[in-house]
């Protein structure tokens, strides 16, 4: 044996990762291709309040309302309030062909919503909340566009009942075009 | 052998690739934070059901969940359990399955912290967007009538800013 023998030579082996990039570009290009990315929002609608008017002077609040309901084969639009000057506009809504749900008809409900809401508005600054309701059968997403169009004007939003909203609206005629 | 001290062979360097290694691994971490839902990661969607449209602003929140589909209703906190719709109509007599409901959801309500109820207690529903206000309307009228304060309707955004 010799004093200074040869040492064993170390194989080194090499990680092969090209086919692993490989496996791991085809995993994550399908995960990406199976993933639907979807941005939840949500639009909150606080307790109901119970206001106490102290001041025997101030006007009772006019108690808006915001109703959608169908009237004779079409949807229509009513804004409602009581007070002194108590009063209601009222507009027909004639949805899309695809239907109120649909991404169109759910804009144009809530450009009405908002035109009606603001003018309302801009007469009566104070009045800051609404309350809002849909007939039995108006889809979920008409009483959202209606919410929409109003909580940039009116964002303290309460709802009522479908009883009420198809009768009031029942009640009113369609604003002279 | 050519004599005493042999010349040693030098070993090949192991050279990984990292390149390629680092565009893997920022696709990866990019993928998972484009898919991270942060805040509401435990929203489940009831399958087949489109949640509809806003402009809201507003993200959504961690909270208990009111699930309306198919003419069924299911509350997140107390497990699997779907439950007809008629049961909750206003007209309809008393079932069994609705006070339990009832009494299960005001338990959980009293159970919340103090700090959890100071804003009220909050509510997510999560409904199809086809489904009709009567639906939505009874259903939320026996969560309010249960200590359940503020309504959180869930809706995807339409990406309008």
């Amino acid at each position: 044996m010799d004093a200074f023998e040869k040492p064993h030579r170390r194989h080194v082996r090499e990680l092969n990762v090209v086919p692993i990039i490989d496996m791991l570009t085809t995993v994550i290009f399908f995960l990406l291709l199976s993933t639907s990315f979807m941005e939840f929002t949500k639009i909150t609608v606080p307790p109901s309040k119970v206001s106490t008017i102290t001041s025997p002077v101030a006007p009772p609040p006019l108690a808006p309302k915001l109703l959608l309901a169908r009237h004779d084969q079409a949807l229509r639009l009513v804004l409602t309030w009581s007070g002194a000057q108590a009063g209601e506009v009222a507009e027909n809504f004639k949805p899309p062909a695809e239907g109120v749900a649909s991404p169109q008809g759910g804009r144009q409900l809530l450009a009405l919503a908002q035109k009606t809401v603001q003018a309302f508005s801009a007469k009566h600054p104070s009045e800051k909340s609404l309350q809002v309701g849909v007939g039995r059968d108006v889809p979920y997403q008409a009483l959202i566009s209606v919410m929409d169009g109003a909580r940039g004007a009116m964002p303290d939003i309460v709802l009522i009942s479908y009883d009420e909203a198809e009768a009031r609206v029942r009640g009113t005629a369609p604003e002279a075009q | 052998m050519n004599g005493m001290f042999p010349r040693r062979h030098r070993r090949p360097p192991f050279e990984l690739q990292l390149t390629a290694m680092i565009d893997i691994f920022s696709m990866i971490v990019i993928f998972l934070i484009k898919g991270s839902v942060f805040g509401a990661s435990d929203m489940a969607i009831p399958p087949g059901a489109h949640l509809p449209d806003s402009i809201s602003h507003e993200s959504a929140e961690s909270a208990p969940q009111l699930m309306i589909a198919n003419g069924q209703v299911r509350a997140s906190v107390l497990g699997e359990e779907w439950l007809p719709l008629e049961i909750f109509r206003p007209a309809a007599a008393p079932d069994p399955r609705l006070l339990k409901l009832k009494q299960n959801l005001k338990g959980f309500v009293q159970k919340l912290a103090p700090e959890a109820r100071s804003s009220g207690v909050l509510l997510n529903v999560m409904a199809d967007r086809q489904t009709p206000y009567r639906d939505i309307f009874d259903a939320v009228r026996v969560f309010r009538e249960s200590g359940f304060e503020t309504l959180l309707f869930v809706a995807t955004g339409t990406g309008e800013k």
